[in-house]
């Protein structure tokens, strides 16, 4: 069968598929590449990590997220009113993209997690429209990279201005460190494995 | 090869499987259609990248004063100015990326195209070593963004310049054109 075959995502070797117990990873037998791992209650992990992000993701849109002060002149800013002022200036290819890739794709792909996680605790196979949907967003979030941006802008004017991070700046972190948990660590792939088991294999 | 892998949710499928039996999405392995949207992309980015590199991305008005500044010139600031490590995220992400990306698609396309079955191992890995580092190219659209939005004093305000919109769009096609670039292909002809 289909199912009992995995290929290897780097070298594409079709290989068997093997049980695992317990913390333990299959690897490909031509390239050794990272194939799949045992997680337990990989459903609930998922749930209470993109709860608790979605929680900071809102924090992260409340508040400042640096806050300058150059020569007695202050200001701040927000990742909203950032992307805000590029509509403003007419940039709109820009604002719309920032729009989507910081704010809107990432939050959504959190909340379609969320809500995976839900469903298939709760027995229902509808879960796989929200899996497709954060299949095909999963390469969209790039909060990742604005962070690194804020660091690097800070770094061009730290010489001239007195920098301080807001409490925004401290949620964005933490939403980041879990989205990089749910999105690079964890393979979307292993989540349609669990859900295949539940819902196409029995 | 029997099997095909779904680029999606990684389910293995029949090789002339048309969407994918988990995740229904479309994997039909079109080698044509790869390669002309792939290289189409390409193009698209080589050209946004001329004005993306020749038109200032940043513009600073210092009392009434405007000077706007490129990439490269943003580049060699930093350098002077002794922010020896930021110079060097910026020059690798927004100057060595860009064209890396560019050499190593054509090198890909063009490798695929003729059939070429040597080091499929290393094109793979170059496959994902782009897939990996591209949109970091983005890190200099979201620094301007970023401090325009932080900087409108009276005495000094930085606006965006024209090149940034080139820029982001160059990064934008680069992600398709990889993206669009069917990994399979890279060995897919190269069994037996």
């Amino acid at each position: 069968m289909l199912e009992d075959i995995v290929i290897c995502p780097i070298c594409q070797t079709a290989q068997k598929r093997v049980e695992l117990s317990d913390k333990e990873e299959a690897r490909c037998i031509a390239c050794d590449a990272l194939l799949y791992k045992n997680i337990a209650y990989l459903e609930h992990k998922v749930l209470a990590f993109s709860l608790g992000a979605l929680i900071l993701f809102l924090l992260a849109n409340l508040f400042p997220l640096v806050s300058i002060n150059l020569g007695g002149f202050q200001s701040s800013i927000t990742l909203f009113g950032a992307i805000m002022k590029l509509f403003d200036g007419g940039y709109i290819f820009i604002a719309l993209f920032s729009l989507l890739v910081l704010i809107i794709f990432p939050f959504f792909l959190i909340l379609l997690y969320a809500l995976f996680a839900l469903l298939y605790i709760l027995d229902d196979a509808r879960s796989k429209f929200l899996l497709t949907l954060a299949t095909l967003l999963q390469k969209w979030s790039m909060l990742d990279i604005f962070f690194v941006a804020i660091l690097v802008a800070m770094v061009k004017i730290v010489q001239y201005a007195d920098i301080a991070f807001g409490l925004s700046f401290w949620a964005m972190m933490g939403f980041l460190a879990i989205d990089i948990y749910l999105n690079r660590f964890l393979r979307i792939e292993w989540l349609w494995d669990m859900w295949e088991r539940k819902f196409a294999l029995s | 090869m029997r099997y095909l892998r779904c680029p999606y949710c990684g389910a293995t499928n029949n090789r002339d499987a048309h969407s994918c039996r988990r995740c229904s999405l479309d994997i039909h392995l079109d080698k044509k259609k790869s390669l002309h949207m792939s290289l189409a992309f390409l193009i698209a980015a080589i050209a946004f990248y001329i004005p993306a590199n020749i038109y200032p991305i940043l513009q600073t008005s210092k009392f009434a004063h405007t000077s706007g500044s490129t990439i490269f010139e943003g580049v060699v600031q930093m350098w002077i100015s002794g922010d020896y490590p930021i110079a060097l995220i910026i020059f690798i992400a927004s100057i060595l990326i860009p064209i890396l990306k560019f050499v190593i698609l054509l090198y890909l396309i063009f490798t695929i195209g003729t059939k070429n079955c040597k080091g499929i191992k290393q094109r793979v890995w170059l496959y994902h070593l782009i897939e990996v580092t591209g949109p970091w190219s983005l890190i200099d659209v979201f620094v301007v963004i970023v401090l325009v939005a932080l900087i409108h004093f009276k005495n000094i305000v930085i606006i965006p310049g024209v090149g940034v919109t080139s820029f982001a769009l160059m990064v934008v096609c680069t992600i398709l054109s990889s993206s669009m670039l069917d990994e399979r292909l890279l060995g897919a002809e190269c069994e037996k």
